[in-house]
């Protein structure tokens, strides 16, 4: 049987310094010590060596005890620094050799694939701890011209805060790529050597003819020439501004209203009328002469009586009525002097309106402008509300989410310290730029602390486009500044600041009003616009135009010849505006124009001629107008007067009839005192008779 | 359970520095005295099991001290709060606390600084006793049981000899009760 080897500790002597200090040191059980030094033999040298004639049981424990030397040596455990020292060497080689290269292939696969062309990745630098990735250029070949390229990018960075993401909040410190070209010029064949090409470009779909439709509106034109027809016309249009036509319609209304009324009453007076003439005419008929009893005096007289109340109960009643019809067509009278006086004040109106032709004109192109500026000043209005929008958009989704860490059990005490909290999403810095600040072509475009949690962040977003030249103008610039500010105690939600140079303006429609076809020009403009949280807000804009060219219009127009000559002395024309909006519409628009008031001198005299022209047309005009209106109204008022005139016939009537049964009762009283002295004559003759004739017979003593 | 404390009787019994089973025990009871579920105690954990200590020996520590340390509490967290406010320290720990991943320690509740505060200085004097015990446990005890009958008696106990086989195969040199 092979006898064991000794542990390697033990095979070759040990010095007595090396074995109280290397060995025995690490034995730590007495009964260990006593086993190993009753082992050990001292050789010549004095140095301690374990003999060969050890047991197997022997050289087995001394190997158990040697191994248990070897663990009790160091402060870290050997296998497990040597997975912490395999990681750390892993983690820094991968960090100096590989891991930009890794990175960089990895991109240019992936976009290879995307774009199937060639893509070339330079100056990769990746870091996992700083969250850092960035490329000093690349270039993405063409697949259609793989001699060109599609796009270049110059520096490109990518920063990331990774300890926030621990804390569960994306925070971007910069994302930027600057100098990007287009379609530039490759060295190499930018072709894939077997690139797959799918077909998932199909055909374009047609492009639309969005901005085709009728944008410029209804423009409405404004009337200036001022003649027979148009006259009408304004009379016509501010029918609803005057006050005599009202007032005529409204009297005319009551006018037959009260005619018809008056007209049934009129009737039934006639009607009341005719009873009573009737019967009276039918008593009055009587002959006087054949009464001849007192009886039938007295029953006549008492007819002629109840004849003659019933006639003046009517007479009295035509009366009463009649006061109530002169009551009620005393407005005829009121009305017609209203109307005079209406008409004098629309008259006065209307040649007022003629007359200040002139001051009108001195917003004739603020006012020909504002149309064409409400449109695309609304534009601004809307790419405004479409940020917002977004923004907004944003702002929900990154609500911030409280850490779900929760002390389990023991909960103790968490004493707040001063954290500067960040919120749930942060692009600090976003840059894209083409060309370079000191190169003829340049834009950039840049947002700063973009976030939907300014609260948390206490910035605002910022963004800032500036491109020169622009819109394939190399003269033309363009900056736009924009801030959006959701904190609570911000003064808007957005304002914006915008700066056109050397931009061509042409308008070829909403200009007729100044005779003028169409005008061409170069403009400096500056845009303000500020947003407040209700979406209400206001803007300004100083738009200054050099250089104008206008087409007139083939009639001859004052308007135009004088803008024509103005515009030939004027070097600048400024337009300011001022607008607010509110629910997504501009409800005030404010337009001035320094060419206003020479416009207004130079047409003053003429529109002075043309009001004084335009007065006498609308007068005579208006005057048409008004008889037609006023001859109706005389014939409804003479229909009334007409009834008047019945009523007090009918009351005269009454009267008559009342005068002819007081006759026929004073005649009735004549006759009655006729026949009363005649029979009273005639009793006393008869009476004088007979005592005549008792005198004869009767014969008295003494006498 | 069984093989831990299988490991720890075999820390104390086998050939083992009583410093390896001593620091396993002063971490053990860092460990039960700063409240589990944060940075720090993940850390302090990681940091001790790449260290020459006894893993079980801390492992069962912890688990048993856990069991009480409640009751220390009170003092913890009064400890905790008393450091926590110390103006001279709120510089340090307001930077700290802006820091990214340091907010992840938990250093700003008191029971976490008053346990991680009390563990450190409590790390030296247990320390000192558990390897003073251990010395103590080795020179006096150890021998005499492992002659003792109840040791014997153990051994015939099916799940008492199960913790023996443990003990043996975790200790290397451990020659104690059944050899």
């Amino acid at each position: 049987m092979k006898k064991k080897r000794l542990p390697k500790l033990f095979r070759k002597p040990v010095p007595a310094g090396k074995l109280e200090k290397k060995i025995l040191r690490r034995i730590h059980v007495e009964s260990e010590r006593k086993f190993l030094m009753s082992r050990l033999q001292r050789d010549d040298s004095g140095r301690y060596v374990l003999p060969e004639e050890l047991s197997a049981d022997e050289r087995k424990h001394l190997k158990q005890l040697a191994k248990s030397i070897r663990k009790n040596r160091g402060v870290l455990v050997g296998w497990k620094a040597g997975i912490l020292a395999f990681v750390l060497i892993a983690a820094v080689g991968f960090n100096f050799f590989l891991k930009n290269r890794l990175v960089e292939h990895a991109a240019e696969t992936a976009l290879q694939r995307l774009f199937n062309a060639v893509v070339e990745i330079e100056g990769t630098e990746f870091s996992i701890l700083k969250g850092t990735i960035g490329f000093t250029s690349v270039a993405i070949a063409d697949e259609q011209e793989p001699m060109r390229n599609l796009v270049e990018l110059g520096r490109t960075n990518l920063s990331l805060d990774t300890g926030r993401i621990l804390s569960r909040r994306i925070i971007l410190n910069e994302i930027a790529s600057r100098e990007i070209r287009f379609d530039t010029p490759r060295t190499s064949s930018g072709a894939l050597p077997a690139a797959a090409k799918t077909d998932e470009h199909g055909p374009e779909p047609g492009a639309e003819d969005s901005g085709s439709g009728d944008t410029a509106g209804e423009l409405k034109t404004i009337g200036l020439e001022i003649g027979r027809e148009s006259a009408r016309q304004i009379i016509a249009d501010y029918r609803d501004s005057l006050q005599s036509p009202q007032l005529i319609d409204s009297v005319q209304e009551r006018y037959a209203e009260t005619s018809e009324r008056w007209n049934t009453r009129v009737e039934s007076t006639d009607a009341q009328l005719d009873t009573v003439q009737t019967s009276t005419r039918q008593l009055l008929d009587t002959d006087i002469s054949s009464i001849d009893t007192a009886q039938e005096v007295q029953d006549y007289l008492a007819k002629l009586r109840e004849l003659q109340t019933s006639v003046q109960e009517t007479q009295k009643s035509f009366e009463a009525t009649y006061e109530e019809y002169q009551a009620d067509t005393a407005f005829i009278n009121e009305s017609r002097k209203g109307i005079n006086t209406a008409i004098e004040e629309d008259l006065s109106f209307l040649k007022d309106s003629v007359g200040s032709f002139g001051s009108d004109a001195a917003g004739i192109v603020a006012s020909a402008a504002q149309p064409v500026l409400r449109e695309r000043l609304g534009s601004i209005y809307t790419y405004g509300e479409r940020v917002l929008r977004i923004y907004r958009r944003l702002h929900e989704s990154s609500s911030g989410k409280e850490s779900r860490f929760t002390d389990r059990g023991r909960e103790g005490t968490t004493v707040n310290f001063p954290y500067r909290e960040y919120p749930g999403f942060l692009l600090k810095h976003f840059e894209l730029s083409t060309g370079s600040a000191a190169s003829s072509g340049f834009s950039e475009f840049i947002i700063d602390d973009l976030t939907g949690d300014q609260e948390t962040w206490g910035k605002p977003t910022s963004a800032r486009f500036s491109t020169n030249p622009s819109f394939g103008r190399e003269d033309t610039s363009l900056s736009t500044d924009l801030i959006i500010d959701t904190r609570d105690a911000s003064a808007s939600l957005m304002e914006s600041s915008s700066e056109l140079k050397a931009y061509p303006v042409e308008v070829s429609e909403g200009l007729e009003s100044l005779s003028v076809d169409s005008l061409r020009a170069e403009s400096d403009s500056l845009f303000r616009l500020s947003i407040q949280p209700d979406l209400s807000g206001e803007g300004e804009a100083a738009i200054n135009l050099t250089d104008v060219q206008i087409d007139l219009s083939e009639t001859d127009s004052m308007i135009g010849d004088a803008i024509a000559r103005i515009l030939d002395d004027t070097e600048m024309v400024q337009i300011r505006v001022s607008f607010s909006f509110a629910d997504g519409t501009i409800d005030r628009m404010k337009i001035s124009t320094d060419i206003d008031e020479q416009l207004n001198d130079r047409i003053g005299e003429y529109a002075r001629e043309q009001a004084d022209k335009a007065a006498a047309e609308i007068e005579t005009a208006f005057y048409d107008y008004i008889d037609e209106e006023l001859a109706a109204n005389d014939l409804l008022s003479d229909e009334i007067s007409q009834q008047g005139r019945e009523l007090v016939e009918n009351i005269r009537n009454a009267e008559d009839l009342e005068t002819a049964i007081d006759e026929q009762q004073a005649e009735l009283k004549s006759r009655a005192q006729e026949e009363v002295e005649k029979q009273t004559g005639e009793l006393k003759d008869k009476a004088r008779e007979g005592l005549e004739e008792l005198g004869k017979d009767l014969k008295l003593p003494g006498f | 359970m069984i093989t831990l404390i299988a490991k720890f009787l075999a820390a104390l019994n086998a050939n083992s520095r009583p410093g390896e089973a001593a620091s396993g025990f002063a971490c053990g009871i860092l460990l039960a005295l700063v409240p589990a579920g944060n940075l720090l105690w993940i850390v302090l954990f990681t940091v001790f099991f790449f260290l020459r200590l006894h893993l079980a020996t801390m492992i069962l520590t912890t688990v048993v001290f856990k069991l009480f340390i409640g009751v220390a509490d009170p003092l913890v967290d009064a400890l905790g709060l008393w450091i926590l406010q110390l103006p001279r320290l709120e510089p340090l720990f307001i930077q700290a606390i802006n820091t990214p991943v340091l907010p992840y320690l938990r250093f700003n509740n008191t029971l976490v600084m008053g346990g991680f505060t009390a563990g450190i200085l409590l790390w030296v004097p247990s320390f000192l006793i558990g390897r003073v015990l251990v010395l103590l446990y080795r020179r006096k005890i150890r021998d005499r049981i492992a002659s003792s009958r109840l040791v014997k008696f153990f051994e015939k106990t099916p799940l008492l000899r199960k913790l023996t086989m443990a003990v043996r195969k975790a200790g290397t040199v451990y020659q104690g009760w059944s050899g």
